[in-house]
């Protein structure tokens, strides 16, 4: 039973925090190179990094996981990303993932989020910074 | 291997990726962070979609592939992209990654390559369209 409360416009509050963590495990890397058919070997053996490296955008979608920490959702579409990558993931560190509530509006019937997030590993090496837009719900709501 | 900048003119495509999307693959709980929208039929249907979609990362990750083909450690080190979601994508359909140089600029430590990117599904729509950035050392 979860006992957070849903997700609700008006009830959002710009400012808000969130965070998250988890570890980046082969298991992830696999199941996610086979999800996107990436095969790279960068992400599945050895890179120029020196071992196995996250594809980015596998470190990107965990962001998502971060409205969850506070609310539950269902039903909310991405709409935009603006990422900056800045250091490869290392398979095996545990990720500290961080996230603030940066606007909110209504657009023609639609409810937008714009969340700031960041992706930091356990040694402190900052992997990426990402401003992702959200809709709640794909269904419009009558204006 | 190191990327060519000579080779990176303004104007010219790098090489595309393309991808077959299912419903298995757009099901993943790794993909969908349990959101239903990508792999309930029933929940797509009562949400106004005719079918689950596909997440936009998902796109944003054949475009990454697609960049890292032709910018390698740069791309992953360094690299920025952004992109809007501006159409669904199914499970069935055929999407394309693209990118076209824009722009080419010396900087500091190497060549500020910028790119147009997008993906487009086999009825030559777009669906996810933007911009990305990379320097190549």
């Amino acid at each position: 039973m979860d006992d957070k409360p849903p997700m609700v416009f008006e009830d959002l509050s710009v400012g808000e925090e969130y965070a998250d963590e988890y570890v980046l495990t082969p298991e992830m890397a696999r199941d996610y190179a086979d999800g996107v058919a990436d095969l790279n070997p960068w992400y599945l053996e050895h890179s120029p990094f020196g071992g196995p490296v996250a594809n980015p955008m596998l470190i990107v979608a965990q962001h998502a996981r971060l409205f969850k920490t506070a609310y539950v959702t269902a039903g909310n579409v991405h709409t935009r990303h603006e990422t900056q990558l800045l250091n490869p993931a290392r398979i095996g560190k545990r990720m500290r993932v961080y996230g603030k509530l940066v606007d909110k509006y209504r657009k023609r019937g639609r409810e937008y989020l714009v969340m700031e997030c960041r992706s930091v590993d356990e040694d402190g090496i900052e992997i990426c910074h990402d401003r992702r837009t959200i809709i709640i719900r794909y269904a419009k709501r009558p204006e | 291997m190191p990327v060519v900048t000579q080779e990176l003119a303004v104007g010219k495509e790098i090489t595309p990726v393309v991808k077959q999307m299912s419903l298995e693959r757009m099901s993943r709980p790794l993909m969908t962070g349990s959101n239903p929208i990508h792999y309930d039929p029933t929940f797509a249907r009562e949400a106004g979609l005719p079918a689950p979609i596909a997440t936009g990362v998902m796109s944003s990750a054949f475009l990454s592939e697609m960049l890292t083909t032709a910018f390698g450690v740069d791309w992953i080190r360094g690299g920025s992209m952004d992109v809007k979601f501006i159409r669904p994508i199914y499970a069935g359909d055929t999407v394309t990654a693209r990118g076209r140089i824009t722009g080419k600029s010396a900087t500091s430590t190497g060549v500020r390559i910028a790119l147009d990117i997008w993906c487009e599904t086999q009825r030559g729509e777009p669906v996810t369209v933007g911009t990305a950035t990379v320097v190549v050392h």
